[in-house]
């Protein structure tokens, strides 16, 4: 397959194919209907699985039972709905189940609005499930790379056991890129699915999915266990980019959509002559702190850019341990900014830092 | 030595942990025998849901699965999609199945999930300690019903299998009984049936079974068994609600 | 070409971005959006660029028609057949089911053009009986005939003259099979067309709802 011209929502459920996806569950909601309307077209025609279910809450539970039962499972949201598949997600990462979510998110708080937003940070890096948990969750910035990473991280959830989460703005999930399907991924080590429930038939001894532990002696060991899990994923999984980092006046730090912003914003600003540099995470967990280890003293000061109100931020503000000024920049509502807005706070940086 | 009697081989070792007189463990032999009879045991997948019978994959010796309140039907789902010709039950309570997850419930019978649905139906939440259930009795006690249910405040009990039985999806839906031995034996037939239907991929099934909860009831267990008879049973009438199979028969 | 035009083809296939260019270089009274498919990227974006041409927008009739996803389409949408001398663009959604709006029209029997815009780098209209399959679906769900094509083929900012003649090599092949004229090739700006026999007539692009920094 050569080059081709796709919509953002519809590369996903592509990819999503090509990554070897047995079975989708998902509730419709915008901007991310595209999804479930190409995999019902093609799951099926392949002889996969495609349930509309009945909600969002019955969507992810579906991929709770399907994941838990060997399958390589997907299900996709919005925001609100997101926010509904929290307790299945949480159940998911406990039970140590391997499962995809895109999040195409819009804007928010409640029902919010249809138009693109960078809100859902929290939702997707601290959880609105319960208990210490993470999912491994990817920002890509264009269509392509969101192909890549999804292909890829039906892998990844295999290999860890744990849920991975493409988190996406509308924008991604409606614009059109020209993209290539066919790159090749890592090659991973994927372990046997010994746990499934396929029936005792076809493994020794009794298979359990499960997160429910009373005694608190062996919920402990489980957590210890799942951080062990985490810390694992930080070593190997942590993804980030570095743009024009030769000893910058300023250091953007912006993920996705924003990303992109920032990158006009970044040659605008050479043109005048300030030199300015980027990190762009790529997992927003696990969060590539150590790459602001190698921001110079020499910088003035770090902006953080985003589609909210300032969630990012939080982390950094984390990996920074106030060495340098961290200034804000942020548009929401589904508004995504134009890169004079970003050029315009880096030269009023000093105005926005964050006290 | 003769050997009279065994436990079922669809049940583990593992000590059954509900109250004395408690009806779960006469409906958890009798889901197993059923799945051993029919030699499915290594092919069967159950879901636990929340409520007593939380631990029952502790109980049921074939895989299981545990699943978040109410979403036992959602997790069958996901399971018996991809793994078709498995045996998939859940077991759930009123609960469970009737106030949180009667979305789930009723979608999947609409789909004509090829599942089978073990509801135990004892009127009350019994795990957290007695509190109302949907399937509460008007006048009865419960932890959040102290002056006793009272339908213009609390709604009347809900009639699963009557509102089940208007589901194109549902091929079996019957209301059995576990108060005497003769209930019993129906409640055996009943639950076999259903599971019968799903290996023969006939669609959705759903057993209620009326159960007792001496403790949250405050009664003995015999006073409970005669409870269900004479005040359950009128309110929830045994039968088969729907029998799509008789017309192949 | 008959006054009144209806924009159709696969979705993403460019319909949108031509329905302006068009109706801005050929001095449309009104561009009427009846895209019941997307939540983003219609002609209701591009209200600004519409008013400075003077050109009537027609949405939907919910105060904030931009940002919504309500499928609420405006019963002004039937002006054109109304009043005569009109000359109108509808801007429908992708596909079959963006084409199913046309059924909302069978009561005037005025003639229309129903164009189909194509863009062979669009994966569900890569080839001639793709394309054939899809405008016996178009004319199956909206009951009307497709009129003509439009060669949109593109990339993007990658798209050389080469995709397009190729685009144009294909369309050839559905024009003469269909008994359909190929109306326009669509070229953006930065691609070079000097020398080139195109097919139809030539429209020179320029994305209005397509942002400088993608």
């Amino acid at each position: 397959m050569a080059k081709v011209l796709m919509k953002g929502n519809e590369a996903i459920a592509l990819a999503a194919l090509k990554g070897g996806i047995d079975a989708f569950f998902g509730y419709p909601i915008t901007p991310q209907n595209e999804i479930p309307e190409y995999l019902s077209k093609h799951l099926l025609a392949a002889g996969k699985v495609f349930v509309q279910a009945e909600s969002e809450v019955a969507a992810i539970n579906m991929v709770y039972g399907a994941a838990g039962a060997g399958a390589r499972v997907m299900t996709s949201s919005s925001s609100p709905g997101i926010a509904l598949k929290q307790e299945g997600i949480s159940y998911i990462a406990g039970a140590e189940l391997p499962c995809v979510i895109v999040s195409v998110m819009r804007g928010g708080p409640g029902l919010g609005g249809i138009q693109p937003s960078q809100a859902d940070y929290y939702q997707a890096t601290r959880g609105g499930g319960n208990g210490d948990y993470q999912l491994i969750v990817y920002a890509p910035e264009t269509i392509q790379e969101t192909i890549d990473t999804l292909k890829e991280s039906f892998d990844i959830a295999d290999y860890y056991r744990n849920p991975v989460l493409i988190l996406v703005d509308g924008l991604i999930g409606q614009m059109m890129e020209s993209v290539d399907f066919d790159k090749p991924i890592r090659k991973r080590f994927i372990p046997e699915k010994d746990y499934a429930t396929t029936g005792t038939d076809h493994h020794p001894g009794r298979n359990i999915v499960n997160s429910h532990y009373l005694n608190p002696d062996e919920l402990e060991q489980h957590n210890l266990h799942l951080q062990k899990k985490y810390q694992q994923i930080k070593n190997n999984e942590t993804k980030f980019e570095m743009i024009n980092m030769e000893q910058p006046d300023y250091v953007i730090v912006a993920y996705g959509t924003m990303s992109r912003i920032a990158r006009s914003a970044i040659e605008m600003l050479e043109e005048q002559g300030i030199h300015v540099g980027m990190i762009r995470p790529i997992t927003l967990w696990p969060y590539p702190r150590a790459a602001f280890d190698q921001i110079p003293k020499s910088c003035k000061g770090i902006l953080c850019a985003e589609m909210s109100m300032g969630q990012m931020l939080d982390d950094v503000l984390i990996s920074d341990r106030g060495r340098h000024d961290v200034a804000f920049f942020g548009r929401v509502g589904g508004i995504v900014p134009e890169p004079e807005e970003i050029v315009d706070a880096i030269l009023h940086f000093q105005e926005r830092v964050v006290k | 030595m003769e050997v009279k009697y065994r436990k079922s081989q669809g049940l583990t070792d593992k000590k059954l942990s509900y109250c004395p007189g408690c009806t779960h463990g006469i409906v958890h032999k009798l889901v197993a025998e059923s799945l051993e009879e029919l030699g499915v045991l290594g092919k069967s997948v159950g879901v636990a849901s929340v409520g007593c019978s939380v631990f029952s994959y502790e109980f049921f010796n074939c895989d299981m699965q545990q699943a978040p309140h109410g979403r036992a039907c959602a997790e069958a789902t996901g399971i018996k999609r991809v793994l078709p010709n498995n045996v998939v039950f859940t077991y759930q309570g009123d609960g469970d199945l009737a106030s949180i997850g009667i979305a789930e419930t009723i979608h999947a019978a609409n789909r004509g999930e090829n599942i089978t649905v073990i509801f135990i139906n004892n009127a009350i939440y019994g795990m957290t300690g007695g509190q109302m259930a949907p399937t509460t009795l008007e006048g009865q006690r419960t932890t959040t019903s102290q002056d006793g249910r009272n339908h213009l405040i609390h709604g009347n009990p809900i009639k699963i299998s009557e509102i089940f039985s208007q589901i194109e999806g549902a091929a079996y839906v019957e209301r059995v009984s576990v108060y005497n031995p003769k209930q019993l034996m129906k409640a055996k037939k009943a639950i076999k049936k259903a599971f019968t239907y799903q290996v023969e991929k006939r669609g959705f099934t759903l057993i209620e079974v009326l159960s007792s909860c001496p403790v949250n009831w405050g009664m003995t267990p015999p006073d409970a068994l005669k409870w269900i008879e004479e005040k359950m049973t009128p309110v929830f009438p045994m039968g088969v609600f729907k029998d799509s199979g008789e017309a192949h028969e | 070409m008959q006054p009144i035009v209806f924009m159709t083809g696969y979705y993403g296939s460019g319909k949108t971005e031509i329905v302006l260019e068009l109706a801005i270089r050929d001095q449309y009274d009104m561009v009427i959006d009846l895209d019941i498919i997307n939540p983003y990227f219609r002609s209701r974006e591009a209200h600004r660029a519409l008013a400075e041409a003077h050109i009537q927008l027609i949405s939907s009739d919910h105060d904030q028609p931009t940002y919504a996803d309500m499928p609420y389409v405006s019963g002004r949408m039937y002006a054109p057949f109304l009043e005569t001398g009109v000359k109108a663009i509808y801007d429908l959604g992708g596909n079959d089911l963006g084409a199913k709006l046309l059924r909302q029209f069978e009561m005037f029997d005025q003639e229309i053009e129903l164009l189909l815009v194509v863009n062979l780098f669009r994966p569900e209209t890569s080839d001639t009986e793709k394309i054939i399959q899809l405008i016996h679906a178009i004319e199956g769900s909206s009951g009307r005939k497709v009129t003509g094509l439009i060669n949109n083929t593109n990339l993007l900012k990658e798209t050389t003259a080469e995709d397009i003649l190729a685009g144009q090599v294909v369309l050839r092949e559905v024009s003469h099979r269909m008994k359909l004229p190929i109306r326009f090739t669509v070229v953006e700006r930065h691609v070079p067309v000097e020398g080139i026999a195109w097919d139809g007539d030539l429209l020179r692009l320029q994305l209005r709802l397509r942002k400088s920094w993608y």
